[in-house]
């Protein structure tokens, strides 16, 4: 099972996407696991996932944590798609970067 | 060949602060040692709010008192015997949080700055680094004094060291690691279990630093370092926390965020341990029935002039653009409790050159106006901390301790921010509609 992370500051505004994105999950019948983090606990997240997607107010961090992470797929949520809390957005951008 | 197009004077400003304004920011902000002292904060962040509550509880009658409140002795005698039976729990936590805020901070800071170091020398630990770091810190204590001088607010473990605390425990680690990375450490023969020789590892290290921080902390008479620490740390505080130092701060938060990053975040993560100095002077004046030292706190900035983008999300919901109005209706029950992102992002007011007029002129002068509002003494103070999600018309009135005004003047300032972006956001509108419009013509031709 797909184990996706998302990171944001404080945990909050990415917690909201993470529900949308759990119902478009459910709509698709796409199993997998969506947890939103604050960035403090990156070190100890990022390890178990798949897949990690940043808020945009944090895509300042991504080379920096790609640098430390470079077997791991780390991107930024779509501008858009993440202030319209459009959960199927960022899940389908989700699924592409990882069947790439 | 088609010229390339000429970058319009938005795509040259975002290009400007992305390319020039934000990188030596955010350069700024991953520096090891604030990196370490943004996590310190951030772990500490609970036991303050905590210790500030109890505060508050612990002077709510002083309110209500006949000189110095609202003259209402019989409010504040039924608050008094209520309070009264908690006194020593109510004390005990702000002891075990505010008044040991220097020595949890070091502990803190040495933890994670090892942690730091920890990538890039496996034999430098985390939990060790917080050790050294504490008893470091702990090096430059008088204990005879020590129980003599348990006094609440001014307590020597607490506030008044939090920046001696700081730059203790990154000496006491820096000097750790570098012993351990030059391997000036006791070697054990072979035949000796790793486990075992690993303990002898920090042996050399651990007796450098104590030693040294006792001779500099104790040694040398009535000289007393850490004082000294202490004072040339409060000119730096002072000149930190007048409103032109955090106005400058301010403006690049909203200038940061304009470009779509978290501007409070990387602003904080230099201005942190000023901050958290004003705060918990302020607490402790508050607690000792002093004046309040300093206006132009972090959460007077949070808590009146910053208030949330809930203004914004509810002009979205009356909106007759349908997406404005779904993403009011997403983004509203999250403005109340400060999340911003959908309502930067969706509407957006990120790279939006109409918003840029309000979000970041507008703001500055509504931080010029409470600045003035905050001189001439008629905004209170904010001598609590309240946990950031806490909607802001309720954290300026906690945080004022409990006065009436601080919710009128956040209210006042969020009714300012409706009124400044209603003029561009109409204008916005208007545009999409008329996008809109087109779009629904074209589809009818295409019929």
């Amino acid at each position: 099972m797909k184990k996706i992370v998302l990171i944001c500051v404080a945990g909050m505004s990415t917690s909201l996407l993470v529900s949308h994105m759990r119902d478009a999950a459910k709509a698709d019948n796409y199993e997998c696991e969506i947890n939103a983090y604050p960035i403090a606990d990156a070190p100890s997240v990022i390890p178990k996932a798949d897949i990690v997607l940043l808020g945009p107010q944090v895509k300042y961090m991504s080379n920096k944590l790609k640098n430390e992470y470079p077997e791991k797929i780390i991107e930024a949520i779509d501008m858009r798609v993440y202030g319209m809390i459009d959960g199927k957005g960022a899940l389908a951008q989700a699924r592409r970067s990882m069947e790439e | 060949m088609e010229t390339q197009a000429k970058k319009t004077v938005l795509e040259r400003s975002t290009d400007f602060i992305e390319q020039k304004i934000a990188p030596p920011l955010l350069r700024l902000s991953q520096v090891r040692y604030l990196e370490a002292l943004q996590r310190t904060f951030i772990t500490l962040m609970p036991y303050m709010v905590l210790g500030a509550t109890a505060t508050l509880i612990l002077n709510l009658s002083g309110l209500f008192a006949a000189e110095t409140g609202l003259n209402m002795p019989g409010v504040a005698k039924a608050i008094d015997s209520v309070i009264t039976p908690c006194r020593p729990w109510l004390v005990q936590i702000v002891f075990v949080t505010i008044n040991l805020l220097a020595m949890i901070a070091a502990m803190l800071n040495g933890y994670f700055l090892g942690d730091h170091y920890n990538k890039k020398d496996s034999n430098v630990t985390a939990i060790a680094s917080s050790v050294v770091a504490v008893i470091a810190f702990l090096c430059f204590i008088d204990f005879s004094q020590l129980s003599a001088n348990f006094d609440w607010p001014a307590y020597i473990l607490g506030s008044p060291s939090l920046f001696g605390g700081l730059l203790i425990s990154i000496f006491a680690v820096e000097i750790y690691r570098l012993l351990i990375g030059r391997k000036i450490t006791i070697k054990m023969p072979e035949a000796v279990p790793p486990m075992i020789a690993s303990a002898f590892t920090s042996m050399i290290p651990v007796c450098a630093v104590i030693i040294l921080c006792t001779l500099i902390g104790q040694g040398l008479g009535d000289f007393d370092f850490l004082s000294i620490l202490n004072k040339a740390t409060a000119y730096l505080v002072v000149g930190g926390s007048g409103p032109i130092a955090q106005g400058i701060g301010f403006v690049l938060d909203r200038v940061l965020w304009f470009v779509g990053l978290h501007g409070s975040n990387i602003v904080s993560s230099v201005m942190q341990p000023v901050w958290t100095t004003m705060i918990t002077d302020n607490i402790n004046a508050f607690a000792a029935h002093q004046e309040i030292p300093y206006m132009f706190t972090e959460q007077w900035i949070n808590f009146y002039v910053r208030c949330s983008v809930f203004p914004i999300a509810l002009l979205c919901t009356m909106s007759k653009v349908k997406r404005f109005k779904v993403l009011g209706k997403l983004s509203l029950p999250g403005t109340i409790f400060n999340i911003a992102e959908p309502v930067m992002y969706g509407l957006p007011i990120v790279l939006n050159p109409l918003m840029f007029v309000p979000w970041v002129l507008g703001f500055a002068g509504l931080y010029v106006f409470n600045v003035i509002l905050g001189v001439i003494g008629i905004t209170p103070p904010v001598v609590a901390m309240t946990v950031w999600t806490m909607p802001t018309p309720l954290a300026s009135f906690i945080g004022s301790g409990f006065n009436i005004i601080a919710p009128i003047i956040t209210l006042m300032n969020i009714a300012i921010i409706f009124f400044m972006f209603l003029p561009f956001f109409k204008v916005m509108e208007k545009q999409v509609l008329k996008e809109e419009e087109q779009y629904e013509a074209e589809l009818g031709r295409e019929k």
